[in-house]
C-alpha cells in the first residue's frame, strides 16, 4: 500500500510539470495555432537558470527572476515564429522544433552536459501513511494549480484575456477591432514560457536537470494537451497528472528505464484514439 | 536587351542536379577526392538516400515526419543484431534489415498515417525518441548504452568494401534511388501523392486509396532510411544509441529543407550541404583548444539553427534560390544593368502566420 | 473626409484594384456596388489596413492611413463591419461589443496594463452609448453570439464597430443571407446613425436597397471604378446598371 502511495506522490510532481507544459501548449495553440515544440526546452531553461541564481538570490527571488527571463525568451520565440511567412501548415511547428534542438546545443555550451542540481526548499520529507512526500513536490502541484486558476480567470474575466480568446476564435475580426495579432500571440508565448520556466525551476530541485530531456518533456506535455483536446486547460491539467501517475507507476512497478517510453506510448495511443473516434463520426470541438 | 527566357535555366538547373551529376560524383569521386574524404562522401550518399525518401513523404503527400532518424536506427540496429547476435552473414543481413524496417514501417505507419498535421509531426518525433530509448534499454539485444560492436563490413567477392569501393556502392544506390524517386514523382502515383498532400481537409476526395498512398509514401521513406542506416552500420562497424538522437532526424529534415521540397533532386544539394557542415564541425573538433563537449553541442546548435533559419527565411529551400540567383546573375550580365536583381527577390505572401488566410 | 486616391492593391498575385479613387464626404452615405469579384471586399480590406497597398493613397481627415495597421485605422476613426458578420461566436454579445473598443482603449503602456482588468469605465460607457443607439441589443447581451439569428448577429456586428466611436462606418455586405425585412430595419438604423453625423460606406450586392439608402454611389467592376455619382442618378441609368451590375431594368 505504501508503495502505491509512494508512487502516487512521486507522480504528482512529474504530472504537474507535464500539466504545466501541456497548458502552455494549449494556450499558444489556441491563440496562434502554433505547436510550440520548444515548451520542454523552456522548462529546462527555467531549471538551469534556477541552478545559477539560487546561490546568490533567495529562493523566491531566484524563481521570479528565472521565470521572467524564460518569459522573455519565449516571447522572442513567439515573435520570430508568428511574424514568419507561413508557407506550409506546419512551418511554425518546424521552426519551434529547430529552436528546441538549437537550445539543446546552447544548454551544453553554457552549462555542460553533466546534470545540474540544487537543493529543494526543504530537505525534510513528510511522512504520510507510510510514504514520504517532499514539500517540493507539493509546491509544484500547488504552483500548477494556481497557474491554472489564474489562467482560467484571465481568459474568462480579463479584457485582455477575452481579446486573446477573440484572436483565437476569429483572427480576421480581431484585427478589425484593433487587436494586434502579433502582440497577442507573443503574450501567449510569454505566459506559457513563464509558467513552464517556473515549474521547471521547481522540478529541477527534485530531479537533476539534463540538456537532452526537453523533447521528452515536450512530447509528454503535448500528450497532456491532447487529452485536453488542445483546448481546455483544466482537462490538460487532469491529463498531465494522469500521465504523471502512469509514468510513476511504470517506474515503481518494474520498468524504471521505460519512464519515457510510457509517456510516448500514451501519446500515440491517445492520438490514435482521437482519430478513430473522429472516423466513427464522433465530434471533437 | 531582352532577358533570356527562364526555361533555359530551369532545364539547366534540373540537369545540374540530376542523375548526370550523381553519375559524375560516382565515377570521379575516388579519382578527385583524397582517400580520407571517401568515407565522408559515402556517408553523404546515404544521407541523400534517406533524404529522397523524406522528400517524397513530406514534399508529395505532405506528411511531416520527424522520425526518419528512428527508421535509420532500426535499419542499423537490425544489421547489428543480425550479424553480431544472430550470426547472419552481412550480405544477407543488410537486405534483411531493410525488410525489417519495411515491416516496422507498415506496422507503425498504419496507425500513424491516419493522423494529420501537427499530430503526425509529434507522433513521429515521439517514435524517434522511443527508438533511441529502446536502444538504450534493451541492453541484451542492442548492447545498451555501451553500444554494439563488431559489425562486419560488406564484402564483394571476398574483399571487404571500404574506401573507394564502398563509396561507389553508396553512390550507386543513391543513383538508383534518385532515379526511382524521380520516376515515381513523374508517374501517376506521384501525381496522386501530390493530390493527397494538397488535400488538406483530409476529406479523402482522392478516394479511399488516399490512405494507401500515405502509407506507401511513409513506408517508402522509412525503407530508404533503413537502407541508409543498414549500410551505415556496415561502414562504421559499431553502434551506440547517441548516434541516433534527434540530431539525426534534424539532419534529414535539413537535407530536404535546404534542397527544397518540390523535387527529389533537391535532396542532392541538401545532402552535400549537410555533409559539408558535419565535416567542418568534425575538423573543428580536432582543434585541441576546444573542450570535448563543445563540438557535439555546436553540432546540435547549428542543426537547430539551420532548421529554424531556413524555415523562417527561405522556406522554399535553397535550391530554388540558387536557381534564381544564377538566372539573376546571368540576366544582369546580359542586360548590363541591375534588372537581374529583381529576380532574386523572394516572392510569396508577406503575412504573419496568425492572420487568417483570406479569399479575395 | 475619407479620400481614396488611385489605389492599387494586389491580391493573390493579381491586381485586384486598379487606380481606384473614391471620396466619402463628411456625413455622406455612399454605396459601393459591383458584382462578385469586382474588388469591393478588397477595397474594404485595404481601407481597414488588413491588406497592403501597392500604390496610391488613403487619406482620412488629412492624414494618410494607407499602410497603417488595423488598430491605427480604428483609432483614426474608421470602423469596419466585416462581410459575414464574423463575430466571436463563443463569447457573449456583451463581450463582443466590449471588444470593439479594444483598439481604441488599449493605447500605450497604461492602456495595455488596464486591459488586465475585467471592466473598464471607458469601455462600459461606450457600450452603454451603443445600446442607446441600437436598443434591440439590450435583450441579447448575455447570449453567446454564435447562437443568434443572422439579423441579430448583423446588428451585433454593427454595434461592435460603433463601440469604437467611429466617424466613418464601413459596412461590407450587410444584406448577405438576411431577409429583406431585417435588412430594411438595419438600414433604418444606419440612416439614423448617418443623421447623427457618422459617414457610412455601404458595400452591397443588393442594388435596390443600397441605392435607396445611399446618397452617393460607386460601381466597381474588374477592380476599376465604372461609375461615380448620385445614387438617384444611378438608379435611373439603365446602361450602367445592365453593363456592370447585370440588372435589366431601372431600379426605382
Amino acid at each position: 500500500m505504501s508503495q502505491l502511495l509512494q508512487s502516487v506522490f512521486s507522480g504528482l510532481a512529474l504530472g504537474s510539470l507535464f500539466a504545466v507544459i501541456g497548458i502552455g501548449f494549449v494556450i499558444i495553440h489556441r491563440v496562434t495555432g502554433v505547436l510550440n515544440l520548444a515548451q520542454g526546452a523552456l522548462a529546462v531553461l527555467g531549471a538551469y537558470l534556477m541552478s545559477d541564481l539560487v546561490g546568490t538570490l533567495p529562493w523566491v527571488a531566484s524563481l521570479l527572476v528565472g521565470s521572467a527571463v524564460v518569459a522573455v525568451v519565449a516571447a522572442l520565440i513567439g515573435v520570430a515564429v508568428i511574424t514568419a511567412r507561413q508557407t506550409l501548415e506546419y512551418s511554425p511547428t518546424i521552426m519551434t522544433l529547430g529552436i528546441a534542438i538549437a537550445s539543446q546545443g546552447v544548454f551544453v555550451l553554457i552549462w555542460g552536459d553533466l546534470p545540474h542540481t540544487y537543493p529543494p526548499i526543504s530537505q525534510v520529507a513528510w511522512r504520510v501513511a507510510g510514504a514520504f512526500v517532499l514539500p517540493q513536490q507539493l509546491l509544484l502541484l500547488v504552483t500548477a494549480s494556481v497557474a491554472l486558476v489564474l489562467l482560467q480567470l484571465f481568459f474568462s474575466r480579463a479584457y485582455l484575456g477575452k481579446a486573446l480568446t477573440a484572436a483565437a476564435l476569429n483572427p480576421r475580426s480581431a484585427q478589425l477591432v484593433g487587436i494586434d495579432l502579433v502582440r497577442v500571440g507573443t503574450i501567449a508565448f510569454a505566459v506559457s514560457g513563464a509558467v513552464a520556466g517556473a515549474s521547471g525551476a521547481i522540478f529541477g530541485a527534485l530531479v537533476p536537470v539534463t540538456p537532452h530531456s526537453h523533447l521528452g518533456l515536450a512530447v509528454a506535455g503535448f500528450a497532456a494537451a491532447v487529452l485536453g483536446n488542445l483546448y481546455s486547460p483544466t482537462a490538460t491539467m487532469a491529463g498531465g497528472l494522469l500521465l504523471g501517475q502512469l509514468t510513476s507507476a511504470a517506474a515503481t512497478y518494474g520498468l524504471p528505464e521505460y519512464q519515457q517510453v510510457v509517456a510516448l506510448v500514451v501519446l500515440i495511443l491517445v492520438l490514435l484514439g482521437r482519430t478513430l473516434w473522429q472516423r466513427r463520426g464522433g465530434v471533437l470541438t | 536587351m531582352r532577358i533570356p527566357p527562364a526555361a533555359w535555366y530551369r532545364t539547366l538547373a534540373d540537369a545540374l542536379s540530376g542523375p548526370l551529376v550523381i553519375g559524375l560524383i560516382l565515377a570521379l569521386g575516388p579519382v578527385l577526392l583524397p582517400p580520407t574524404m571517401l568515407d565522408v562522401g559515402a556517408l553523404c550518399a546515404l544521407y541523400l538516400v534517406a533524404g529522397v525518401g523524406l522528400n517524397l513523404l513530406m514534399g508529395h503527400t505532405g506528411q511531416v515526419s520527424f522520425g526518419q532518424g528512428g527508421f535509420w536506427a532500426i535499419g542499423a540496429y537490425a544489421v547489428g543484431i543480425l550479424t553480431v547476435k544472430a550470426g547472419l552473414p552481412v550480405t544477407a543481413a543488410v537486405p534483411a534489415a531493410v525488410a525489417v524496417t519495411g515491416v516496422a514501417a507498415v506496422v507503425i505507419g498504419w496507425p500513424v498515417t491516419a493522423l494529420r498535421g501537427h499530430y503526425i509531426a509529434v507522433a513521429t518525433l515521439a517514435l524517434a525518441l522511443i527508438v533511441v530509448d529502446l536502444a538504450n534499454n534493451l541492453g541484451s539485444l542492442t548492447g545498451g548504452n555501451a553500444g554494439l560492436v563488431g559489425i562486419p563490413s560488406l564484402t564483394l567477392a571476398g574483399e571487404p568494401l571500404s574506401g573507394a569501393s564502398f563509396y561507389r556502392l553508396c553512390w550507386a544506390v543513391a543513383l538508383v534511388v534518385l532515379v526511382l524517386a524521380a520516376n515515381i514523382s513523374r508517374s501517376r502515383t506521384g501525381r496522386a501523392m501530390r493530390a493527397v498532400g494538397a488535400d488538406e481537409s483530409g476529406s479523402q476526395s482522392v478516394g479511399m486509396s488516399s490512405a494507401r498512398y500515405r502509407l506507401a509514401a511513409f513506408v517508402f521513406a522509412a525503407v530508404l532510411a533503413g537502407a541508409g542506416g543498414a549500410l551505415y552500420a556496415t561502414y562504421l562497424g559499431f553502434l551506440s544509441p547517441e548516434a541516433f538522437s534527434v540530431d539525426l532526424s534534424a539532419l534529414f529534415l535539413i537535407v530536404i529543407m535546404v534542397g527544397g521540397m518540390s523535387s527529389p533532386y533537391g535532396a542532392v544539394v541538401g545532402a552535400v550541404a549537410v555533409t559539408a557542415l558535419s565535416q567542418w564541425l568534425t575538423d573543428l573538433s580536432a582543434n585541441p583548444a576546444l573542450p570535448a563537449r563543445v563540438v557535439p553541442a555546436l553540432n546540435t546548435l547549428l542543426y537547430g539553427l539551420v532548421i529554424f533559419l531556413v524555415m523562417r527565411f527561405v522556406p522554399g529551400g535553397l535550391l530554388p534560390l540558387l536557381g534564381r540567383a544564377a538566372r539573376g546573375a546571368v540576366a544582369m550580365v546580359w542586360a548590363g544593368d541591375g534588372r537581374g536583381l529583381a529576380m532574386l527577390r523572394i516572392r510569396g505572401r508577406r503575412r504573419p502566420a496568425v492572420a487568417s488566410e483570406g479569399e479575395p | 473626409m475619407l479620400q481614396v486616391e488611385e489605389l492599387v492593391v494586389r491580391y493573390g498575385g493579381l491586381e485586384a484594384l486598379h487606380q481606384v479613387s473614391l471620396t466619402v464626404a463628411d456625413g455622406d452615405f455612399v454605396a459601393v456596388l459591383g458584382r462578385n469579384g469586382a474588388g469591393k471586399s478588397t477595397l474594404v480590406k485595404a481601407i481597414a489596413g488588413v491588406l497592403p497597398v501597392a500604390s496610391g493613397r488613403i487619406i482620412h481627415d488629412g492624414d494618410r492611413i494607407d499602410g497603417a495597421r488595423p488598430a491605427q485605422v480604428v483609432r483614426h476613426g474608421i470602423a469596419v463591419v466585416p462581410e459575414g458578420r464574423q463575430l466571436f461566436g463563443q463569447l457573449n454579445v456583451r463581450d463582443n461589443l466590449r471588444l470593439g473598443a479594444f483598439g481604441v482603449t488599449s493605447r500605450g503602456l497604461l492602456g495595455m496594463a488596464r486591459t488586465l482588468l475585467p471592466r473598464q469605465r471607458l469601455v462600459e460607457a461606450r457600450v452603454e452609448r451603443v445600446l442607446h443607439l441600437l436598443p434591440e441589443l439590450a435583450g441579447l447581451l448575455d447570449r453567446p453570439a454564435g447562437v443568434l439569428s443572422g439579423g441579430e448577429q448583423q446588428m451585433v456586428a454593427v454595434g461592435r464597430a460603433l463601440v469604437a466611436d467611429p466617424r466613418v462606418l464601413v459596412v461590407d455586405e450587410l444584406s448577405l443571407g438576411l431577409a429583406p425585412r431585417v435588412v430594411t430595419r438595419l438600414l433604418a438604423h444606419l440612416a439614423t446613425l448617418n443623421q447623427e453625423g457618422i459617414s457610412i460606406v455601404l458595400i452591397e450586392q443588393n442594388i435596390a436597397l443600397a441605392l435607396q439608402a445611399s446618397r452617393s454611389a460607386y460601381v466597381l467592376e474588374g477592380g476599376v471604378v465604372r461609375f461615380r455619382g448620385r445614387s438617384a442618378d444611378l438608379a435611373n441609368d439603365d446602361t450602367v446598371l445592365s453593363a456592370y451590375l447585370g440588372v435589366s431594368e431601372a431600379v426605382h
